[in-house]
């Protein structure tokens, strides 16, 4: 009988890919699992130069830049991707348009804005889902975990977009759960607390928290995308993550304790 | 002693989908309180069929031909709705895509059997939330109702488009709540298990699936549109649950219980 100690289960190399848009999201990611052991590919639509430090403290990153703009283009970045590292067991889906970000009174949400930003980004997670479904199921199956902030949770004046692309996200990923694993295909949902996490985001009134009293949550201070997030993920994607599918995740500290 | 029934009268509700199944049921429910009723509706054949029942019984109703994916058929039927009713207290938006009930493996999703559905049920709801805005700032007591799904919350192996648009249903009544509550409008979704049309058929296809599913039931059965589904949402509508916003309500006896 083998005992493994659960830690050094976490540890696991594996290929990595990280799905980003927004600036540095991708990279911040990519150094956390780099520094876990992970070779990662981060598959970013971030304006050229914005994720320059994507490989930086880890030699272990490759940059890949995307449109995400359709299946095809998702499929073809993916394969790319594979092509070079192999096929990956771990994808991290953080790819949310930063015009979804700017807070907008619902009434004077363009039909443009609607389809295209709204509806393109919940697109964008399908096809991602679906591109990495294409090599789990090839491979033997695979961990997807999508990031978003965590305010989706309780909803926020003025981000109705957002919040519709969140929570259809998470649905989204419990759907994939369900249906891919039977072949060992895990999906989960993280959400992040805003902190520094999302820029564009702190100057927005989000909802607090249930408790009185201002931040900081009971931890002392919001989790970040690289030393946290990135080590949720990995969590979630090595062996001692097995008996998990379509949790959602709550990463900011406390604030939030879902029933 | 026995309670009043709920009256409702001199209030205006506007519908969508309300040429059969839940719709219908909601319609005759909110008539039968005393609403003046308009329904919007794609086909006048099965709007008008409605109609019939609810002036057979003495209620007050109007008839509008609507695509909701289509913005300017919104507008004109809250337009409508507003110059024969002088006013609108009441949304509601019930409208779904046909093909919702369609299984459907997820890697197999094509754009074009997300937006055929999308565009019903988040078209919809914006181009619905955006016209009734001004008339619900006027109601003293203005109501916009949100049809989600309990796949919406738990994920679905059998139709993940579903999922994801009603999960993003959550989403958009959250925010929608926490924006318009200033202006004393609630924003609710319901999560109804009904005995429809398309529940039939879905169970006439699966059997064993609906064997398994009523045994899920503690009240043993699933709901009538108009005595269960209707009879929650005119409570939702009546002045006494007007504290009651941003919530997600399941109106399925008991069928989902996680939350």
């Amino acid at each position: 009988m083998s005992a493994a100690n659960p830690s050094t289960q976490v540890r696991e190399s594996k290929v990595a890919f990280v799905v980003a848009s927004g600036a540095n999201v991708g990279s911040r990611l990519g150094r956390g699992l780099a520094r876990a052991g992970s070779r990662v590919a981060v598959l970013e639509d971030a304006p050229a130069g914005e994720s320059a430090d994507a490989a930086d403290g880890a030699g272990a990153v490759e940059r890949y830049p995307t449109s995400l703009a359709s299946r095809a283009e998702v499929q073809r970045i993916f394969d790319a991707a594979a092509g070079d590292l192999g096929s990956p067991q771990l994808v991290l889906v953080s790819a949310l348009p930063s015009s979804l970000f700017v807070p907008t009174d619902s009434e004077r949400l363009t039909a443009n804005e609607w389809t295209s930003t709204v509806q393109g980004a919940a697109k964008i997670t399908l096809y991602c889902l679906q591109a990495a479904h294409s090599h789990m199921v090839k491979s033997g199956g695979g961990t997807i975990v999508c990031v978003g902030p965590s305010f989706a949770l309780v909803g926020a004046a003025r981000l109705l977009g957002l919040s519709t692309v969140l929570e259809a996200q998470r649905a989204l990923v419990k759907s994939a759960a369900r249906q891919w694993g039977r072949h060992g295909i895990r999906a989960h949902w993280i959400s992040v607390g805003v902190g520094a996490n999302y820029p564009a985001l702190q100057e927005v009134p989000l909802p607090n928290g249930p408790e009185l009293g201002p931040p900081p949550p009971p931890l002392g201070r919001v989790p970040d995308f690289e030393q946290d997030v990135a080590g949720i993920a990995e969590f979630l994607a090595s062996s001692a993550g097995r008996g998990l599918t379509g949790c959602s995740l709550v990463a900011d500290g406390g604030d939030w304790m879902v029933p | 002693m026995s309670a009043p029934p709920v009256s409702l009268a001199g209030k205006t509700a506007l519908i969508t989908g309300a040429g059969g199944g839940i719709g219908r049921g909601m319609a005759l429910a909110l008539a039968s309180a005393g609403a003046n009723v308009t329904l919007a509706v794609r086909r006048k054949t099965t709007g008008d069929e409605t109609a019939a029942l609810i002036r057979s019984e003495g209620g007050s109703v109007l008839v509008v031909e609507a695509d909701v994916a289509k913005q300017v058929d919104v507008q004109n039927a809250v337009d409508r709705t507003v110059a024969e009713f002088s006013g609108l207290d009441i949304v509601i938006h019930n409208a779904n895509a046909g093909d919702s009930a369609h299984p459907v493996a997820l890697e197999e999703v094509t754009d074009e059997s997300w937006h055929s559905q999308a565009r019903v049920t988040w078209d919809g709801a914006l181009w619905l939330a955006q016209a009734a805005f001004a008339p619900l700032k006027r109601s003293s007591a203005g109501r916009f109702i949100l049809l989600g799904s309990a796949f919406g919350l738990h994920g679905a192996g059998f139709n993940p488009v579903y999922a994801a648009l009603k999960g993003g249903i959550k989403g958009f009544t959250k925010s929608l709540a926490r924006e318009w509550g200033p202006f004393g409008i609630t924003v609710n979704a319901i999560q109804p298990a009904a005995a429809t049309e398309p529940a039939e058929v879905f169970f006439n296809q699966y059997p064993e699936v609906r064997a398994a599913f009523m045994r899920n039931f503690p009240l043993g059965r699933m709901g009538r549109p108009r005595e269960d589904i209707g009879g929650a949402v005119v409570a939702i509508c009546s002045d006494e649950f007007g504290f009651i916003t941003a919530q997600s309500i399941q109106v399925d006896g008991g069928l989902y219980t996680a939350v």
